[in-house]
């Protein structure tokens, strides 16, 4: 893997910045995530769960000049008909869901499990769960106080970006589960180990999308940018907090997005680790253990309910939250416009 | 860093030569590393330029005028040779030089205000309070009153060259640069613009002495420069130093118009 990195993925990314765009760069709009997101951004949806708000684009600034306004207005009719299939096919995904959910409850009835032995078992899933997200964003932040700045001063000093990159890319090749073992023997007779060894493995299982993330978006700004700071006088703080932070934003919340999601997949693993039934390190509570205790069990109730807890929950946020700071820091924060 | 005395045996030497330059370019040669070769972008470029003139330097795409304009700017170092301003040597982006953008070159995170205000707070070291009479003031000037609060994604091409302008007019230069300042725009935005831009810059408010603009549009030029330097294809030398003597306003149909225009032509093909 490590050497597929430096050998083809190395330099298919260094020659990828051949692309690089001096003049005006604007990528962002066909990037699959931005794509994704914008069709998961359906009004249909909103109206559905009108709980979720309206996102920041909608609220858009009143400076919006007269011909934009009449280019918007042409452009309704074709908006009128997405809009039609957008709310055909929510629908249909919701009565689909509707239907499985009912589907599970009947199948669960059947089986002779009641309600109240399911929501005892759910009130233990959400009490895990409520670990395992406070665990996931107290290590995600953490990864941006590192990952951030790094990444930052990665792509900023030309000599540290051409030999750093590739060192990074070969430690982050190595997949963070894999070192769950060693940190896990390492640290077991540390206070907090099970806590620690969660923390570490989550950790390095984040950090990278971070990183490469906000590398891509400051190395994408076209230079002038970096000539007119110089120009400016803006040096140290100001340089970061005016400048390079707000530049690397777009990026750095698409590397947050997918960021979150390996801590989540990371975490399962991390928060519960045995060999031949021997629990070698393990935290207090969250859903990694959970789902082990439920297999080890063999509680498919549990199991269920906690892989179904779990999707919901970040399926939300990433809905609730990542969606509305995508649109924010593309629609402010970028070039492309 | 030279001391003091030879600093200003320097600059006695140099006001020898000539007394009035506010810049002067002497034998400034650039060149890249590109892999292993060595490549030679600016080849041995020599001109003074005097208080109150407006010079044009033009040649064919590519040929190096906007690594020159870079290295008068400070942004970039001259691989040998050396650059004045008023003659003191200076090594690095200065108080008496600034520079406007073919792409504008605004941040995208802050409105019109915040834009012209940074630099004043930063490099002027302003307090926050004249920092902002002094942005209000140059808004007001290059017509933009009423936009303090937009953000330059709001704004069309000649509104963000209008911030540009605005921009380097606050930070009250000696020297301004510019780089193709009306190439991103539309035809008649351009015209509107270069129309407006010599009082702003050249007004009697203002504290430019010295435009260096870096163009290949020769209408522009002819209409804007007092002096044009023609450049050679890379690397960039000077092939002519031509003064051009039409009384301002222009008049872009008046035949001495074209008869410029037609020359900087015949120099360029």
């Amino acid at each position: 893997m490590t050497l597929t990195r430096v050998f083809f993925l190395g330099p298919f990314s260094d020659w990828s910045e051949k692309f690089k765009l001096i003049e005006e760069p604007r990528p962002t709009r066909k990037d699959p995530i931005y794509r994704f997101y914008s069709w998961i951004d359906t009004r249909a949806v909103s109206k559905v769960f009108s709980i979720i708000p309206r996102s920041a684009s909608k609220r858009s600034a009143p400076n919006v000049s007269e011909p934009r306004k009449q280019t918007l207005r042409k452009r309704e009719p074709k908006a009128r008909q997405t809009k039609f299939i957008r709310i055909a096919a929510a629908s249909i995904g919701v009565a689909i869901l509707v239907l499985v959910i009912f589907e599970v409850f009947h199948v669960l009835l059947a089986a002779g499990i009641s309600f109240t032995v399911l929501a005892s078992k759910e009130s233990l899933v959400l009490v895990g769960l409520g670990y395992s997200f406070v665990r996931v964003w107290y290590v995600y932040v953490i990864s941006v106080a590192v990952g951030l700045p790094l990444g930052i001063v990665i792509a900023t000093q030309s000599k540290l970006y051409q030999s750093g990159s590739t060192i990074l890319q070969i430690i982050s090749a190595i997949p963070s589960v894999a070192i769950l073992p060693p940190i896990a023997i390492l640290a077991v007779n540390l206070p907090f180990s099970g806590e620690l060894t969660a923390a570490i493995v989550i950790f390095l299982g984040t950090i990278w999308y971070i990183i490469f993330n906000v590398i891509a978006g400051i190395r994408s700004i076209p230079s002038e940018i970096f000539e007119v700071s110089k120009l400016m006088g803006l040096k140290g703080w100001a340089y970061w907090k005016n400048v390079l932070i707000p530049a690397a934003l777009p990026s750095f919340v698409t590397g947050s997005i997918t960021g979150v999601g390996a801590a989540w997949n990371t975490l399962i693993v991390a928060e519960y680790f045995s060999v031949n039934g021997t629990v070698i390190s393990r935290v207090g509570n969250g859903v990694g253990v959970l789902i082990n205790v439920a297999i080890n069990k063999g509680d498919l109730v549990f199991l269920g309910l906690t892989v179904f807890s779990m999707s919901t929950l970040i399926v939300a946020v990433n809905l609730l939250f990542w969606r509305r700071m995508y649109r924010y820091t593309t629609k402010r924060f970028s070039y492309n416009r | 860093m030279k001391t003091t005395v030879e600093n200003e045996l320097g600059a006695n030497i140099q006001g020898a030569v000539d007394s009035s330059a506010i810049l002067s370019v002497d034998n400034v040669s650039l060149s890249y590393m590109h892999g292993k070769e060595s490549m030679k972008v600016v080849d041995n470029v020599t001109f003074a330029v005097a208080k109150n003139e407006f010079v044009a330097i033009t040649g064919p795409s590519g040929c190096g005028k906007s690594s020159l304009l870079r290295v008068i700017s400070g942004l970039q170092q001259a691989s040998s040779g050396t650059i004045k301003v008023k003659g003191i040597e200076v090594n690095g982006p200065t108080n008496e030089v600034f520079m406007i953008f073919q792409n504008f070159a605004l941040l995208p995170w802050k409105n019109v205000l915040e834009n012209i205000e940074i630099p004043l707070t930063s490099r002027s070291r302003l307090t926050m309070d004249d920092s902002r009479s002094k942005a209000l003031k140059v808004i007001q000037d290059v017509g933009l009153k009423g936009f303090e609060k937009t953000y330059p994604g709001e704004l069309s091409g000649g509104m963000k060259q209008r911030v540009g302008i605005a921009r380097a007019l606050a930070v009250e230069p000696e020297i301004l640069l510019m780089d193709e300042p009306f190439n991103a725009l539309d035809g008649l935005t351009a015209e509107h613009l270069r129309g407006e831009i010599y009082s702003l810059l050249i007004g009697a408010e203002s504290s430019i002495s010295v435009v260096v603009m870096v163009s290949h549009n020769v209408d522009e030029i002819v209409e804007l420069a007092d002096r044009v330097l023609v450049m050679s294809n890379r690397p960039a030398k000077v092939l002519e130093d031509m003064r051009i003597d039409l009384a301002r306003p222009r008049d872009t149909g008046s035949p001495r118009f074209h008869y410029y225009v037609d020359k900087i032509y015949s120099l360029l093909t």
